[in-house]
């Protein structure tokens, strides 16, 4: 899911929220179906824990509701959503402290169009670099996880994440500094 | 815009992987990646990063029947705040005309008197605040050991499969259709500290993609 947010997507969703803002559950519905995924995603990424994410989702979607009047499409609606949600996810972080577990998972889904040779590949790739990415700091986690997952640009970040752009980029320069080992391996084909 | 150098289009390079550069800003990293060969190999490190991290998509599952529990939220706000609407207008009403022409009167008993007015608005809001919309279920004789759980069913489901389906479950309707079209479900043989007989039913009514759309855990 890391395509590029359409500018008429921005104007639907936005026009959502000024639904919900008169009370529309059905308006608050379709936000929560194109939302509620994204915004448990990035949690999971930030607090590691399935039960905590779900919270998360809950009290961001609850937040966007009561505040609906109070948007002013200053930003895009993702900017806004998911900058509630960063804010939910740090405090569920300041909560969790180091009680920290591991979620339970699932097997990935394989592409019947890969061959085993390349299923396995791609698999080991992504555990790895999921390894890796659970070993950054939040600020550096939330900064790949919204570039590569969510399609923020760095501007739409610094937003977000309320620093500055140069901020953005320097984090996802450390980021990349950790995980450019697995990278470079895979690139050149070495084994994993 | 003026040519990028090596270094400012380096710092832009995972937003051109992700596709989420400006325009301009694109073309210029484009035209930097044509002269160097270390910004295209890094480029190809960082599109292998972008397809993992999408990868890393199915660690956990989504459950889409959450948004019962925020809508359960919204529930008792919007209860709260039409409580407060009603004791907030009894106010209003309370200072414009039983007050009118107690100047002289001391600000304590003014206050006696107001307490006991917002006494019997606690009991009127919360009276005026039970959903009251005609052909919905409502909450009589509820058991308070007995488990919930909230159901949508799919459009077009008619009547009797809903109540067939109510009854496979040894349950009965309690509330509902909320504005979404979701049903409280009060279950006679489940008591509510049974959490993994609740999840285990909720799997299995999940499964059921013909009838039910959402199910989860009432609250």
């Amino acid at each position: 899911m890391s395509e590029r947010e359409t500018g008429s997507a921005s104007e639907r969703e936005a026009q959502w929220i000024r639904q919900i803002a008169d009370g529309d559950r059905r308006a608050f519905e379709k936000l929560y179906e194109v939302y509620g995924p994204r915004i448990f995603r990035f949690a999971i990424r930030m607090v590691r824990d399935e039960g905590k994410a779900e919270e998360v989702v809950d009290d961001v979607m609850f937040e966007v509701w009561k505040s609906a009047g109070r948007y002013e499409a200053r930003s895009k609606p993702s900017t806004w959503i998911l900058g509630i949600a960063r804010f939910r996810s740090l405090n569920a972080i300041r909560g969790k402290k180091l009680e920290t577990r591991e979620i339970e998972e699932d097997a990935p889904i394989a592409d019947p169009t890969e061959d085993a040779g390349e299923q396995l590949d791609r698999l080991a790739l992504a555990e790895r670099i999921k390894g890796a990415l659970n070993d950054l700091s939040v600020e550096h986690r939330e900064v790949v996880e919204l570039t590569f997952f969510q399609g923020c640009s760095y501007k739409e970040i610094a937003d977000i994440a309320g620093c500055p752009e140069g901020t953005v980029k320097t984090r996802m320069y450390h980021a990349k500094r950790r995980l450019q080992p697995i990278l470079a391996a895979a690139v050149v084909g070495e084994p994993l | 815009m003026s040519p990028m150098n090596e270094n400012d289009a380096r710092e832009l390079l995972p937003w051109y992987a992700a596709d989420s550069l400006e325009p301009e800003e694109r073309t210029a990293v484009e035209a930097a990646l044509a002269a160097s060969d270390s910004l295209r190999a890094e480029l190809a490190e960082l599109q292998v990063m972008h397809t993992a991290v999408d990868d890393t998509a199915g660690e956990a599952q989504w459950n889409p029947a959450l948004i019962t529990r925020t809508l359960s939220r919204i529930d008792a706000l919007e209860a709260e705040q039409a409580s407060q609407g009603v004791l907030d207008r009894f106010g209003n009403w309370l200072g414009q005309n039983l007050f009118a022409g107690w100047g002289g009167v001391p600000t304590l008993a003014k206050a006696a008197v107001a307490v006991q007015f917002a006494l019997l608005l606690a009991v009127g809001g919360s009276w005026l605040a039970q959903p009251s919309e005609p052909g919905t279920y409502g909450t009589v004789g509820l058991d308070p050991n007995a488990a919930q759980i909230k159901l949508g069913f799919q459009p077009g489901i008619d009547e009797a499969t809903l109540r067939e389906t109510v009854r496979e479950l040894d349950g009965r309707i309690v509330d509902g259709p909320s504005a979404l079209g979701l049903y409280t479900i009060e279950l006679q043989a489940l008591e509510k500290q049974q959490e993994e007989e609740i999840g285990a039913l909720l799997a299995d009514l999940l499964a059921r993609k013909d009838v039910i759309r959402g199910a989860t855990k009432g609250y």
